[in-house]
C-alpha cells in the first residue's frame, strides 16, 4: 500500500511537473513568437520610417538650388535621422543571410551618404552639380526601393509570424485544456482506485470483528486481501485461532476445576469407606479359618481395592496437580535416570514387562543447555512415557531416547518405541483424560504428563513413526540468564 | 506510515517550492541596459567644423570630443558643420559661432579678420602638430608638370584652404601658369579633401590637391591611391586643424576650454576619445603657429585681410 501510494504520489507529481513544464514551454515559445512579433512590428515601424527619412533627404535633394531648399543644418538632421534609423534596424539579429544583405545595404547607406555629403560641399559647373545630383538621387531612389523590399519583406515575415503565434496560442489553450481535463480525471480515477480498495478491505475486515465479537470463533477472513490489509487480515484470523486456543485452555481449565473438586470429594467419600473395607478384609482375613479358595478372593478384593486407590490418587494428581518447584535442571541427567528406573522396572516389575527383549538407545546432546524445571516431575514424565513405550513394544524392540537444543532456543526430547502406534483417528485424543487403548489403564498418565508439562512451559506432542511405533517429542525454553538488572 | 507521509510531504513541498522559484526567475528577462544620455547644461558654445571630410563623417568624428569637453568645462558644446570652408569666417562675423576647429588656411584668414584666439590643436601619435598639402595625377595620366596639365580637370578643395588652393597657386607660379582658369579645361572645388581624392582616384579629374593627413588615411583604406596616384607637389608643413574662440567668451571658460583640451591625454577616457579622433593629445597653438600660412600667402602673392575666401 505505501509502495502504492507512493508511486500514485510519484505519478502525480511527475505529471504535475511535466504539465508545468509543458505549459511554460509552450508559454515561452508563444511569448517568444509575440516577441518575434513586436520585433517584427517594430522593424517594420523602424523600416517604414527609415524609408520616410529616405524620401525626405530625397526630396531635400531634389530641391537643393531651389527656392524651396533645406538649409544644411536641417539636411545634416534629416540624414542623421536616416541615418540612425536604419542603424537601428541592423542592431536587430537577423539570419545570417539577412545581415549579409543588411551589411551591403549599409554600404550602399553610406556611398549615399558620402555622395550626398559631395552634393553639398561641391563648387563646380552646373552640368558636373547636375551629375552628382544625379547620381546621388539614384543611390537614394535605388536604396528607397530596397527598403520598399525589406519592408514588404518584413511584412510578409509578421504576417507568418503572427500565423504560428497564433497557432501555439490555440495548441497552449489545446495543452491547458487537455491538462485541466485530465489532471482531475487522474486524481479521480487514483481516489477511486484507493477508495474501492480501502472499502473491500475495511469492510471484511469490519465484518470478521462483528463476527468475533458475536462469539464466532470460527470465523476465519477467506478473502484475499492486499498489501498491508493482507498482513491485517493474516494477523485477525491468527489472533482469532488465539482467542480459540485461549478459549478452549479456559474451558479446560474450567473443567479440570470442576474435575479436581469431584475427585477431592469424591476421594474423600470414597476413601474413607475403602480404607474401613480394607481395614476389615485384613481383620476378617486375620480372624477367620478361610479355605484357599476364599482367601483368593480376599486377595483379590485387596488387589481391587488398591487399584481404586490408584485410580482416586492418579485421578486426584491430575485434577490437583502440584505445583512445579522450577530449579535449573539438566534434561540429561534426568532423562538418564529415567531410562535407569525403566531399566530397574524392566527386571523386577510386572511380568509382561519383564519378559521382553528391549533394546535402549539414547542420544544424549553433551552440550545441551539448563532449562527451568521441576526436576521430579519431569523425571515422572519421562518415565512414564518410557513405561509406555515398553508397554507399546509386543515382545522385542527399540527404544530411543534423544536430546537436542533446537535453533529456536528450546530443548527437545524424543522418545520413541517401535510399537504398533496409535491409529491416526485416535493420535489426537490421546492426551485427553480416560483415553487408554490399555485394558488395564486409567487413562490419566498422558493426561497427568501433559499438564505436568504445561505447567513449566513447555509442549508435548505425538507422532506415529513411519516405520512403526511412536515418537513423543517434548520441548521447553531454554533457561535465559537473568542479570542483575533485569530482576522483576 | 506516518513518517513516510511527513517526509513525502516535505519532498512535495520543497518540489513545489523549487517550481515557484524556476517559473518565477525563469520569466524574469533582463532588460538590455541603455547607454546613458548626455548631460545638460545651461549655457551653449557654438563650435564649427569645417568639411575636411565628408560632412556626416566629419560630425562623427568631433562629436565624443565635444561631449567630453562639455562634460569637463560644464557646458553645452553644439557642433555646427558647413559645407565650406570660408563659411565658417561669415558664420564669426554672423555670431552664430563661438569658436571653431579652423584649417590652417581659415585659421590664418580668421586671425587676420576675426577678434578670435587659438587655443590648441591635435598632436598625431608620430609626435607630428602640422600637415602639408599634396598636388596628385594618376599614374597613367601621364601628367608630370603644369604643361602636361594643360587642358585637363583640377579639383581643388576650397579657396579657404591650404593644400586645397593655396598650394596649387604655388605649384602654378613654380611651373608659369599664370591663369588657372584658361590652362584647364575644368577647375572645380570638391569642399573637401576626400573628394579630391577620390575624384581624381575615380578619373572624375585628372589632377588634384588634398592635405597628406587625409590622403594618408584613405590610403590606408584603400590601397588603390598609393598604388594609381602621382604625387607631383608638397606644401610647407602648417599647422593642423587648431581651435580657436572668440575672445568676446567668458575668459573663464576660455581657460578651462583649453585646460580640458591641453590635458585630455592625462586621464583615460581622455585618451579613449584622442585615440578614436586619431590623435595622442592637444597641444597649444598660439598666433605665431600660422606664419608658415602667412608666408606661403605672401609669397603667392595674397593678401589675407583683403582676401575672398568664397568658391564662387
Amino acid at each position: 500500500m505505501k509502495k502504492k501510494i507512493f508511486i500514485s504520489l510519484l505519478i502525480l507529481t511527475i505529471g504535475f511537473i511535466a504539465g508545468g513544464i509543458s505549459i511554460y514551454r509552450s508559454m515561452e515559445k508563444g511569448n517568444a513568437q509575440l516577441e518575434d512579433i513586436i520585433t517584427l512590428q517594430h522593424i517594420g515601424m523602424l523600416r517604414e520610417k527609415a524609408l520616410h527619412n529616405l524620401k525626405v533627404v530625397q526630396a531635400d535633394l531634389l530641391l537643393k538650388g531651389s527656392p524651396f531648399s533645406t538649409n544644411l543644418d536641417n539636411f545634416i538632421e534629416h540624414v542623421e535621422e536616416m541615418d540612425s534609423t536604419i542603424s537601428t534596424c541592423f542592431e536587430c539579429h537577423h539570419e545570417p543571410d539577412v545581415q549579409e544583405r543588411l551589411e551591403i545595404f549599409a554600404k550602399k547607406v553610406a556611398r549615399y551618404k558620402k555622395n550626398l555629403s559631395r552634393v553639398y560641399t561641391i563648387r563646380s559647373n552646373e552640368e558636373r552639380l547636375n551629375q552628382e545630383r544625379q547620381i546621388a538621387h539614384s543611390q537614394g531612389t535605388e536604396i528607397v526601393a530596397e527598403m520598399t523590399d525589406m519592408i514588404a519583406f518584413a511584412s510578409g515575415r509578421f504576417t507568418k509570424k503572427l500565423k504560428l503565434a497564433r497557432r501555439e496560442i490555440v495548441n497552449t489553450k489545446m495543452l491547458l485544456a487537455l491538462l485541466l481535463t485530465l489532471g482531475p480525471l487522474i486524481v479521480l480515477g487514483i481516489t477511486l482506485f484507493f477508495f474501492r480498495d480501502f472499502t473491500a478491505s475495511l469492510s471484511a475486515l469490519t465484518k470478521a470483528t462483528s463476527s468475533l465479537k458475536n462469539g464466532n470463533l470460527n470465523y476465519r477472513i477467506e478473502e484475499q486481501l492486499k498489501d498491508e490489509f493482507k498482513e491485517l487480515s493474516t494477523d485477525f484470523n491468527d489472533m482469532a485461532m488465539s482467542i480459540k486456543d485461549q478459549y478452549a485452555r479456559m474451558q479446560n481449565a474450567e473443567r479440570l476445576a470442576v474435575v479436581g473438586e469431584i475427585a477431592a470429594g469424591l476421594a474423600h467419600e470414597v476413601r474413607n469407606p475403602l480404607a474401613g473395607i480394607r481395614l476389615t478384609i485384613q481383620f476378617l482375613d486375620g480372624k477367620l479359618e478361610l479355605t484357599n479358595v476364599s482367601k483368593t478372593l480376599f486377595k483379590e478384593m485387596t488387589t481391587e481395592l488398591d487399584r481404586v486407590e490408584n485410580l482416586l490418587e492418579s485421578l486426584l494428581r491430575y485434577a490437583r496437580p502440584p505445583q512445579p518447584e522450577l530449579t535449573s535442571v539438566n534434561i540429561n541427567t534426568v532423562l538418564e535416570n529415567a531410562l535407569q528406573s525403566m531399566q530397574y522396572s524392566l527386571k523386577g516389575a510386572e511380568k509382561n514387562r519383564r519378559n521382553k527383549e528391549i533394546n535402549i538407545i539414547s542420544r544424549l546432546d553433551e552440550n545441551l543447555p539448563e532449562i527451568n524445571a521441576d526436576p521430579s516431575q519431569l523425571l515422572q514424565v519421562f518415565l512414564n512415557l518410557l513405561l509406555n513405550a515398553v508397554d507399546a513394544i509386543p515382545q522385542s524392540g527399540t527404544i530411543r531416547a534423544k536430546t537436542s537444543k533446537l535453533p529456536s532456543g528450546h530443548v527437545e526430547v524424543e522418545i520413541s518405541d517401535t510399537g504398533e502406534g496409535i491409529p491416526e483417528e485416535q493420535i489426537s485424543s490421546i492426551f485427553e483424560p480416560f483415553f487408554t487403548t490399555k485394558t488395564k489403564g486409567t487413562g490419566l498418565g498422558l493426561a497427568i504428563c501433559k499438564r505436568l508439562i504445561d505447567q513449566q512451559s513447555g509442549t508435548v506432542s505425538v507422532a506415529n513413526n513411519s516405520k512403526g511405533g511412536v515418537t513423543f517429542t517434548i520441548k521447553f525454553p531454554v533457561k535465559t540468564e537473568t542479570h542483575p538488572g533485569q530482576l522483576n | 506510515m506516518k513518517d513516510f507521509f511527513s517526509n513525502f510531504n516535505k519532498l512535495f513541498f520543497l518540489i513545489c517550492i523549487s517550481l515557484f522559484v524556476f517559473f518565477l526567475f525563469g520569466c524574469e528577462k533582463q532588460e538590455p541596459e541603455k547607454s546613458p544620455k548626455p548631460r545638460s547644461y545651461q549655457q551653449t558654445i557654438r563650435i564649427g567644423l569645417i568639411p575636411e571630410q565628408n560632412l556626416f563623417a566629419q560630425k562623427k568624428r568631433y562629436e565624443p570630443l565635444a561631449q567630453y569637453l562639455s562634460d569637463k568645462i560644464g557646458v553645452n558644446i553644439e557642433l555646427k558643420i558647413l559645407s565650406r570652408y570660408g563659411n565658417i569666417i561669415d558664420n564669426f562675423l554672423n555670431k552664430e559661432l563661438d569658436g571653431a576647429f579652423f584649417g590652417s588656411f581659415t585659421g590664418a584668414l580668421a586671425c587676420k579678420k576675426l577678434n578670435v584666439e587659438p587655443l590648441a590643436r591635435p598632436e598625431n601619435s608620430d609626435a607630428k602638430s602640422t600637415y602639408y598639402g599634396l598636388i596628385f595625377t594618376r599614374i597613367d595620366s601621364g601628367i608630370l608638370s603644369g604643361a602636361d596639365m594643360k587642358g585637363k580637370r583640377f579639383a581643388f578643395v576650397d579657396r579657404a584652404t591650404t593644400a586645397g588652393w593655396l598650394l596649387p597657386l604655388h605649384y602654378f607660379q613654380e611651373q608659369g601658369i599664370t591663369d588657372h582658369a584658361q590652362w584647364f579645361n575644368e577647375t572645380y572645388f570638391t569642399g573637401t579633401h576626400e573628394d579630391a581624392i577620390r575624384d581624381v582616384l575615380n578619373k572624375k579629374a585628372d589632377i588634384g590637391a588634398a592635405k597628406n593627413t587625409v590622403f594618408d588615411r584613405m590610403k590606408n583604406e584603400n590601397p588603390r591611391i598609393e598604388k594609381e596616384l602621382r604625387i607631383l607637389a608638397l606644401s610647407p608643413e602648417v599647422p593642423a586643424n587648431s581651435l580657436l574662440v572668440s575672445k568676446d567668451l567668458n575668459n573663464n571658460l576660455i581657460v578651462r576650454l583649453k585646460e580640458a583640451l591641453l590635458d585630455m591625454d592625462m586621464d583615460i577616457k581622455g585618451r579613449d576619445i584622442l585615440k578614436k579622433f586619431g590623435a595622442s593629445r592637444f597641444i597649444e597653438t598660439k598666433m605665431q603657429d600660422y606664419r608658415p600660412v602667412f608666408d606661403y600667402a605672401d609669397h603667392i602673392g595674397l593678401d589675407l585681410a583683403a582676401y575672398d575666401y568664397l568658391n564662387n
